[in-house]
């Protein structure tokens, strides 16, 4: 008796989960070059084009095992002379003796896929207009709404420069000669009580030289605050070089012995070299000078390379390029997390029985800022502080 | 932006360890329906679609963040920390292992483990590296993508979805299947199939667990191989499972591989 499936002018085929071939029928043996049944009990993927098995494993499958079924869908099958057939599928998958058993049956469409393929390309052609269109326009509004609000920005910077100039002025010279001068007469007031011998008004007198001289560290850091914007160059800084110099500057300034700053050698970063510098200072100074006295000051630097969106505050823009994220951490007396955003604020201190000045901070900030990069802080009381910092390794423009 | 809504995020489970499930490319979070139920008891399961995919709202897409899997792995990042889960066992199929792979080097405290299923640092073959495929295979794959699409919309579609035959397969089918705009399922194809995180590998410092099935053309044993290798702290396992969905195929042989990772970590 004729098998009628066999001779039927539509390719059958059935497999199992795993893409064993349970059946084929003959029209499709025939298609794909093979006699007899040497492709019994094969992959399924033997007779696929590698892009059909990616297919095969990413939707076909899937698709027939949670759906049950699949129609319609374009594969194309691999001859045994490596000709490549196309065909349309139609897949049912049935339990026969509790063995899942999955059913397609398949058509030749190589008159088809030429039309197809005409209308895809149309399509195509169409959408990328289009998108380039609506992309043109899109940029265009956009163009227009930046170029006013860069020029009401600008308008607001001019005027702040000059605050800020003036501002500088008083701070680096008007404000430095009172300084001066009370340090001066404090002292000749010492001198005289001295002789005098009143201990309790020479107390009050040391009080104010005390606060003078507190002022006059203060103005030096708003200096440097100030002036944190004036290197302007950016080149590859060597990170490792700037923690050294930053480390010998700190054990200078606070003439130490030692400060243990544990890294492994870090890349360079496309930056600006002296407030790198600056940066580290501070964050090893701060480590110095909130450190808990029971334990040595211990700083440990790791780092990780990551692709990030570089656009922060930009919303739905991404590009994603390389960014480093290091993480300093020190073991001082660290903070309760909830002051965080506190504690950058310019010369807020944390602790009135440190000497912190809180300037250090505002620096970091700013630095980062300069950077294009994001910091966050997190401490924990009587543990230590870590700060994540997150840099593009090369400053876009 | 509410991201639960974004990404279809679904939560259940008795246990507070969290699991979250991260389906690979060409699917949804309904893949892992025959996996999640073992976990159920002791575990906080968390599965989501991609924005893209499944019941995620399309009109989230944007095709800058997600042409590239660090946009990807904002979204798992962004998940973890709405939900404030903490040591998250990270389970990732296919593409997903490496955007866990990303996640985890971004925020390596916010993971436990890292559970790969099928995965692959890079499609493409290079010089002294099999990844198993040509780029020309991948552009292959985009056109073969681009011709289902013309007959993908209809069974895609709601109405059909809904499957009075096959009751097994639950009501959640009549919400979404395995659906993804067209547009999106290509990108995210590229993004895929393009990516090289060979390089990212040796960032890692959260433990994993490399699932390799027998004979799967998508990520053949070398690409398992290269993996353990260059991955520091990672455990291989040879599945019996043939194919590149074993969650899928053969369920129980995954669960127990899993369950045994998990259990052996544990004590």
């Amino acid at each position: 008796m004729t098998n009628w499936l066999d001779v039927a002018p539509c390719g059958y085929l059935s497999f199992r989960d795993d893409g064993s071939i349970v059946y084929l029928n003959k029209t499709l043996s025939r298609w794909l070059g093979y006699t007899g049944p040497e492709l019994q009990g094969r992959k399924v993927e033997q007779i696929c084009t590698v892009a059909t098995r990616i297919f095969y494993n990413t939707h076909f499958f899937p698709l027939l095992k949670l759906h049950g079924k699949a129609d319609e869908i374009f594969l194309s099958l691999r001859a045994k002379d490596k000709r490549d057939i196309p065909v349309m599928v139609n897949a049912e998958r049935r339990i026969e003796d509790g063995v899942p058993i999955n059913h397609c049956v398949l058509f030749t469409i190589f008159q088809r896929q030429k039309y197809e393929e005409e209308l895809l390309a149309a399509r195509r052609d169409a959408e990328n207009a289009l998108k380039e269109n609506k992309y043109l326009e899109e940029l265009r509004a956009a163009l227009e709404t930046r170029t006013f609000e860069l020029e009401r920005q600008y308008q607001k910077q001019v005027v702040q420069h000059k605050n800020l100039k003036q501002f500088n002025k008083i701070v680096t010279h008007d404000l430095q000669e009172p300084i001066r001068k009370l340090l001066i007469f404090a002292d000749l007031l010492a001198s005289d009580l001295r002789e005098s011998g009143n201990d309790r008004t020479l107390q009050i007198v040391s009080k104010i030289t005390n606060a003078s001289n507190r002022l006059r560290s203060l103005t030096a850091g708003l200096q440097q605050y100030l002036t944190v914007d004036s290197d302007l160059v950016d080149i590859d800084v060597d990170l490792n070089a700037a923690v050294e110099a930053a480390r010998k500057k700190v054990l200078d300034g606070r003439k130490l012995e030692d400060l243990k700053i544990e890294y492994v050698s870090m890349p360079s970063i496309r930056g600006y070299r002296a407030q790198l510098e600056l940066l580290f200072y501070h964050l090893f100074d701060n480590a110095v000078k909130f450190s808990d006295p029971a334990r040595p000051v211990h700083i440990k630097i790791t780092w990780v390379l990551s692709d990030e969106n570089l656009y922060k505050t930009e919303k739905e823009k991404y590009l994603f390029v390389e960014h480093l994220r290091l993480n300093v951490s020190d073991n001082g007396i660290g903070f309760d997390n909830e002051y965080q955003e506190y504690v950058t604020e310019l010369l807020n201190k944390m602790t009135p029985s440190t000497e912190g000045l809180g300037i250090g901070l505002s620096i970091i900030t700013r630095v980062v800022e300069n950077h294009k990069g994001t910091l966050s802080i997190e401490s924990r009381k009587n543990i230590g502080t870590t700060f994540s910092i997150l840099f593009p390794s090369k400053i876009h423009e | 932006m509410d991201i639960i809504k974004r990404n279809n995020v679904k939560t259940w489970g008795k246990g507070t360890t969290p699991m979250v499930f991260a389906h690979g490319f060409g699917c949804d979070q309904n893949m892992w329906r025959f996996l999640i139920p073992a976990f159920e008891q002791s575990y906080k399961i968390v599965a989501f679609d991609y924005v893209g995919a499944g019941n995620s709202q399309v009109s989230a897409y944007n095709e800058e963040r997600y042409s590239n899997l660090n946009g990807y792995a904002q979204d798992v990042l962004e998940i973890c920390r709405e939900l404030e889960l903490q040591d998250v066992i990270f389970v990732g199929h296919s593409v997903s292992s490496m955007i866990g792979l990303l996640a985890a080097i971004k925020a390596p405290q916010l993971f436990d483990s890292l559970i790969m299923i099928g995965p692959s640092p890079c499609y493409i073959n290079d010089s002294g590296y099999t990844g198993g495929f040509e780029k020309k295979d991948i552009e292959e794959l985009l056109t073969t993508m681009d011709k289902n699409y013309i007959g993908w919309a209809n069974f895609l579609a709601p109405a059909i979805m809904k499957n009075p035959e096959r009751p097994e397969l639950g009501n959640e089918l009549t919400e979404s299947f395995c659906s993804t705009d067209p547009k999106i399922a290509k990108l995210f194809a590229k993004a895929t199939f393009f990516s090289d995180n060979r390089g990212d590998l040796a960032k890692v410092t959260v433990p994993s667990l490399i699932m390799q099935c027998s004979d799967d053309i998508i990520a053949p044993k070398e690409v398992g191989d290269y993996l353990h290798a260059h991955l520091p702290n990672s455990t291989l396992k040879v599945l019996k499972a043939t194919g590149h969905c074993p969650h899928m195929s053969e369920p129980d042989e995954t669960i127990e591989v899993l369950k045994e990772y998990l259990n052996g970590k544990a004590t």
